[in-house]
């Protein structure tokens, strides 16, 4: 397994488990009626994220210096750039979406705060986006995987 | 997805090279062990450059390395 097969492996599975995390997070304050330490939670699964990236993409490499600084090569390069037109309009399609959405998603949510409806608005529609961000990074690495298992 | 009609002789000129590693030939031109394999298995069809620089590594033309696989047309 390549380098950079490991490194889809890792973001995926980072992906599904910190994110999985925070998401249920975020449904679970909608259904207690409170945002409070979200933000909190927010920060926390970045610096996990972050630190299980470096972490455990520095356990799988054999040879740091060869793996980290070299550069993709054509196979590698097409695999990233197939991934990146399937992501670009799949994140241009989820925002669109979101956009549309957007006055429906108050409907549901501003009645829920009543004590501040426009901030607990504005901040289901900051995870609706960012949901999409991540639904969209992980379709991507998944991609990866696919592509190199085909090839292998 | 369909393999592309090119065949290859890569493995057996790496046996003709005292058993070249398909890692020592991706060093020997730039690229992973993991794309050597998909080339060699006819998953993956590398660039003219790479070609190129394969058959360049074994000393052989190019034509030696790499034969298309005419369609039969009716």
């Amino acid at each position: 397994m390549s380098f950079r097969e490991k490194n889809a492996w890792i973001a995926s599975i980072t992906t599904l488990v910190v994110w999985g995390y925070y998401f249920f997070e975020v449904w679970h304050a909608f259904e207690l009626r409170s945002v409070d330490g979200l933000l909190t939670r927010f920060w926390i699964c970045l610096g996990i994220t972050g630190i299980l990236m470096i972490g455990l993409n520095l356990l799988a490499t054999r040879n740091r210096l060869r793996d980290f600084g070299a550069p993709p090569d054509e196979f590698e390069r097409q695999i990233e750039m197939s991934a990146t037109t399937v992501a670009h309009r799949l994140r241009g399609w989820l925002l669109l979406g979101l956009a549309a959405a957007c006055p429906w998603l108050s409907t549901i949510v501003a009645p829920a705060f009543p004590a501040d409806p426009a901030g607990a608005t504005a901040i289901f529609i900051a995870n609706a986006i960012l949901f999409g961000l991540v639904l969209t990074e992980l379709v991507v690495e998944l991609i990866h995987i696919v592509r190199f298992r085909m090839a292998a | 997805m369909a393999a592309p009609p090119i065949s290859n002789t890569i493995r057996r000129l790496r046996f003709d090279a005292n058993e070249m590693t398909q890692q020592d030939l991706a060093d020997r031109i730039g690229m992973t062990r993991q794309t050597i394999a998909a080339i060699e298995q006819n998953k993956y069809s590398p660039s003219l450059e790479a070609a190129f620089r394969i058959a360049e590594v074994f000393g052989v033309p190019i034509g030696d390395v790499f034969q298309w696989k005419a369609e039969k047309k009716d």
